[in-house]
């Protein structure tokens, strides 16, 4: 049994070897996209304490959420779709990698998804992969998913005290697209889009979000509405992407 | 290299049977037929969900099995009892942390021909409508991780599910379907209303003017909402004047929209005479006083519903309104209520 499964495996990677070389006789390459979520030039840790722009020192002890129908725009503005929604987990390093894709060789200018669930699947919870329920990204009284989610401390500025801070944010209005320029040419060999999101940044650019007073957020009353378009102005501005090419064989 | 290949190639019939194999041995789920009863309209059934006899008997056992609350004490039955048309006798239920809600259970009845749940619509599915009362903390208090993990540690549920929903593995998604499922097959369609209406029994002189100044528009003028049929329902949402100014904002809460301030969904009047106490909140003990509201005691609230706006205040006598709820007793159907496949 035991060589049964070494011959599976053996297989299976030739398998996916000449799998490879299929997609090369079909002129395209595998990508994948990886996320990092940061501050400025540094990878953020859930635990640390960072500053925000308005001066507060906080930490996040929960950062998730949900990137969609990522896709690949290539010079003629064709696009190529990547994923379907993804949710990324800061405590759970698989979700940072976005797993590997075969798009046509070619040259990608611009990468764009995104930040949230759009309509058509916001109001259902009946729905498998990372939309399943289980992941406690959805409001189950009015059915809808938190299209992101930061929950932690933070210390007052007025009080000086540390203060819960929970972030849920969502509903139809939330959803941000977001469009980065890329420059990306691939033929044959692998690749990887590096893609960040920079938490201070959505807390600043362009506009200031600060917690106190502000510290419980989640979207669904009349008075989250203005926190709501601060935040989805920002969410463009917090993500960047880079891309490299993998020069083998 | 050339040898691995031979030996791939070699395998690969072997891979297939295996595959086969497994699928011969998943003997597909039953469909469930769905009778439906003479006089109420063919019911849409989402294509991803059908009804299989497996799916049903699972979602049933879902149902009564207090597995879903957190302190496994508590299941969809507790709050939801088949004697009461599947609601709560008390004007709120208490979840497991011993807190009661704001609102009155709704009454789990002909569910299938609606399409938006809970007093404020809040689920736009019978599936999703599922998740709440298992992750409201005032509630079942679980959460859908805790459910899922639950069920699959259990000797018995992994196979239910696999003959279910053919996977072993209990998904959020397989849960929500299969109590779906159950819940579409609790139709009431044999109330003396519906005998009535298939000419097989007489109603009495006042459950007759009863049923006459239900539809009377310058009368009861029950049957705007209250529209006749499957559900004795439009399901819409509407305020009716409870207060002047609403204690509880309803449909606000889910559209943000000024105008749905105090507004409910109209809910079933089938089994209505067991599925007190009426009103979101519970209000009312008997349907005497329900119907006193509508005649006379409705407030002019912003928002107030058009039909009761231009309603004259006291245009039913006592007797006419003592006829009305004749009539509603004809919506009871004992069958439903005992019927031993819903419990």
């Amino acid at each position: 049994m035991k060589k049964l499964t070494f011959l599976f495996l053996a297989c299976c990677i030739l398998a996916i070897s000449s799998c490879r070389k299929d997609l090369g006789t079909k002129c395209k390459s595998y990508t994948r996209v990886n996320v990092t979520n940061v501050i400025g030039t540094n990878e953020f840790h859930l635990d640390s304490t960072y500053t925000n722009a308005a001066g507060e020192d906080y930490h996040a002890y929960l950062l998730k959420y949900y990137v969609s129908q990522m896709a690949l725009v290539n010079e003629a503005g064709e696009r190529v779709e990547l994923y379907g929604h993804e949710l990324i987990d800061q405590s759970n390093p698989s979700s940072l990698d976005l797993g590997n894709v075969a798009i046509p060789n070619g040259h990608y200018t611009s990468i764009e998804f995104n930040l949230g669930v759009d309509s058509l699947h916001n109001h259902s919870g009946d729905q498998a992969g990372d939309l399943d329920p289980m992941y406690g990204m959805i409001w189950t009284w009015n059915t809808g998913y938190i299209f992101f989610k930061h929950e932690g401390n933070f210390t007052s500025s007025t009080s000086g005290t540390q203060q819960p801070l929970i972030y849920h944010y969502g509903t139809d209005r939330a959803l941000a697209h977001v469009s980065l320029p890329l420059n990306l040419h691939v033929d044959q060999n692998s690749s990887v889009i590096q893609l960040q999101f920079d938490l201070n940044k959505l807390y600043s650019n362009p506009n200031t979000v600060a917690f106190t007073g502000n510290n419980n957020r989640q979207s669904m009353s009349a008075q989250d509405v203005p926190w709501i378009s601060a935040l989805r102005a920002n969410f463009p501005n917090a993500f960047s992407a880079s891309s490299f090419v993998f020069l083998e064989e | 290299m050339t040898k691995i290949f031979v030996a791939f190639v070699f395998l690969l019939p072997f891979l297939f049977v295996a595959c086969d194999k497994g699928e011969e041995d998943l003997p597909a789920a039953t469909p469930y037929t769905l009778v439906i009863p003479e006089g109420l309209p063919p019911m849409n059934i989402p294509s991803t969900n059908p009804l299989t006899v497996e799916g049903v008997a699972l979602g049933k056992r879902l149902f009564y099995d207090p597995i879903l609350s957190r302190d496994n004490t508590q299941s969809c039955a507790s709050c939801h009892l088949q004697e009461f048309g599947f609601t709560d006798p008390n004007q709120f239920s208490t979840g497991t942390d011993g807190i009661a809600g704001p609102r009155n259970a709704m009454p789990l009845i002909n569910l299938g021909w609606q399409t938006k749940f809970f007093w404020d619509g809040g689920a736009n599915g019978l599936e999703s409508q599922v998740m709440a009362p298992i992750t409201n903390p005032i509630e079942m208090h679980e959460t859908m991780a805790n459910v899922v993990a639950k069920l699959n540690a259990t000797a018995e549920y992994p196979e239910l599910f696999k003959s279910a929903f053919g996977s072993a593995e209990v998904t959020s998604q397989n849960i929500m379907r299969a109590i779906a499922q159950f819940e579409r097959t609790l139709i009431s369609g044999n109330s003396k209303y519906d005998q009535y209406m298939r000419g097989e029994v007489l109603f009495t002189s006042q459950e007759l003017n009863g049923k006459a100044l239900f539809e009377d528009m310058d009368k009861g003028d029950c049957v705007h909402c209250h529209s006749m049929g499957s559900t004795f329902s439009d399901f819409e949402f509407r305020n009716t004047g409870l207060d002047s100014i609403p204690v509880d904002e309803g449909r606000y809460m889910i559209t943000l929209n000024s105008s749905d301030k105090g507004k409910f969904k109209t809910p079933s009047l089938r089994n209505v005479e067991l599925t007190g106490p009426y009103m979101h909140d519970g209000r009312f003990q008997t349907l005497l006083e329900c119907v006193e509201h509508y005649n006379t005691e409705f407030r002019y609230a912003e928002n107030l519903d058009p039909n009761l706006f231009f309603a004259v205040k006291g245009r039913l006598s006592q007797q006419e309104m003592e006829d009305i709820v004749a009539f509603l007793k004809t919506l009871t159907d004992m069958e439903f209520v005992n019927n031993p496949a819903f419990h």
